[in-house]
Formats: C-alpha cells, sequence, structure tokens
C-alpha cells in the first residue's frame, strides 16, 4: 500500500485539502452575506481546479512510477477529502445558518460516488490485463 | 554530402528507436557485475556502452524504481563517503531469471554463426 502514496500523490492529497477547505470558506462566507454569484462560482471554481491539479499531479505521478490505476486513486482520494473537510466543517460550526448537512449529500455528490464504485471495477477488471504488480505494462521496460 | 546527411539522419532515427528500452538491459549488465549504487551504476552503463548509451539520472532513478516495485531489484543500505548511507542495488533471484531468460531469448542469437559472419 505504502508502494502507491508517491510524492506527486501526497502533494495531490495536501492540494485536495487546501482547495476544499477554501472552497467551504468560500461558499459559507458568500452565502452569509448574501454574494449569489460567488455561491455558484466557488464550487464551480473548486471543480475545475482540482481537475487540474488531479491532470497535472497525475501526469506527474505518472512520470514517477507508472502505477495502473485509471486515475481511480486520485478519483477516490477526491472524495473522501471532499466529503470529510465538509463534514469536518459542519461539525465545527464554521457553515452558515443558511447551509444543511444534507447538502454535502446532493444529487451530484451521489451521482459521484455511484460513479467512483463504478470506476473500481474498470480498474478492478483492466488490472489484472494491463499491470504487472500494479505497473503499467507497456512502460515497465 | 547530401547523402551523407541522409545517412546521418537515418542512422539517428534508427539509434533512437533502438535504444529504446537498451537502458533496461545496461542496468541488468551493471547489476550482474556486482551490487552498485546509483552513480556506480551510471558510470558502469556510460563506460561499458563507450558513451553510446546516456544514461541520465532522471530515467536511472525512475528505471531503478520501477524494477524494484516489481520485484526484480532489492537494494541494501551501505555507508556512504561521509554522507548518508548509500542504496546498493542488486538483481533478486526474479530479476537473476528474468535476464537469464530474455538474454537467451534475444541476445544470444547474436553469437550463432551465421550472425556472427554478417556481423
Amino acid at each position: 500500500m505504502k508502494k502507491y502514496i508517491t510524492p506527486p500523490f501526497l502533494g495531490f492529497i495536501a492540494t485536495a485539502i487546501l482547495l476544499t477547505v477554501a472552497a467551504r470558506f468560500c461558499i459559507s462566507a458568500s452565502l452569509n452575506h448574501y454574494a449569489m454569484k460567488a455561491v455558484i462560482i466557488s464550487p464551480l471554481a473548486y471543480a475545475m481546479l482540482m481537475f487540474a491539479a488531479g491532470w497535472w499531479l497525475g501526469s506527474k505521478d505518472a512520470k514517477y512510477l507508472p502505477i495502473y490505476d485509471t486515475g481511480f486513486r486520485f478519483n477516490l482520494t477526491t472524495c473522501i477529502v471532499y466529503l470529510a473537510i465538509s463534514y469536518l466543517w459542519f461539525g465545527l460550526g464554521f457553515n452558515s445558518p443558511m447551509e444543511k448537512v444534507s447538502d454535502i449529500q446532493n444529487i451530484l455528490v451521489i451521482i459521484w460516488e455511484i460513479a467512483i464504485v463504478i470506476h473500481f471495477f474498470i480498474f478492478l477488471n483492466l488490472r489484472h490485463r494491463r499491470s504487472i504488480k500494479g505497473l503499467d505494462k507497456k512502460d515497465l521496460f | 554530402m547530401r547523402e551523407e546527411n541522409i545517412l546521418n539522419d537515418l542512422l539517428a532515427a534508427w539509434e533512437e528507436t533502438y535504444k529504446k528500452g537498451q537502458l533496461t538491459l545496461w542496468i541488468f549488465f551493471a547489476l550482474r557485475d556486482g551490487p552498485k549504487y546509483t552513480d556506480q551504476i551510471r558510470r558502469f552503463v556510460e563506460e561499458a556502452s563507450v558513451d553510446t548509451i546516456s544514461c541520465e539520472e532522471q530515467s536511472l532513478y525512475r528505471a531503478l524504481r520501477k524494477f524494484e516495485h516489481v520485484g526484480v531489484l532489492g537494494h541494501e543500505l551501505r555507508p556512504g563517503n561521509k554522507g548518508p548511507d548509500r542504496k546498493y542495488y542488486f538483481l533478486t533471484d526474479l530479476g537473476q531469471e528474468l535476464y537469464r531468460r530474455f538474454t537467451e531469448r534475444n541476445i544470444t542469437v547474436f553469437y550463432t554463426e551465421k550472425i556472427k559472419n554478417l556481423l
């Protein structure tokens, strides 16, 4: 397991934590100030920045070690970080009075969770055929 | 002159394709010679290949990480000169067997009489 936690992947985890905290702060602050444009822009910016971070650090991760996971580690990590920080945000009372804890599990997040389960089975299915000890066969030698 | 330029271009293109994947074999050669740390492997490859194989540090580290991950290489720490311990890489039993089978199938063919005469 330790072998799959590469320095670029650790960088991605740190980036995901920072961006999620920043997004939660922006959403809660925007709601408190009735800045509705910012309420819409914040999650969109968060999604785009997370995608860019995953793309950039994912390519660095592949250059470090060609782990064959079809991006599953990055997808799962993003979801775990999002849920953990969001529940912590509410647990610590940093949320706006206009936010409800049930908003965390909105329809998009439920779709995302289902997509992660599908992604996991795709990863399991391809891993046996296209990797040796978890590394991409085509980038091994 | 023009033909010489074309010849050089063709040679460079062929060598570029040919050398892809060669680093693995040269790393194995280096470690067949005995356990070595990264800089020794790099020097061995450059000297033994008469500088025909370039061994960039990043490529070498990446290759060693991959081979260690799949279990064909291992390493042991030995004291370095004044600095921190050095990683000495060696071929595992799996690596030795992989090398034996690969060379048997792909290298020894160059030593048949027919090919030797052509060379």
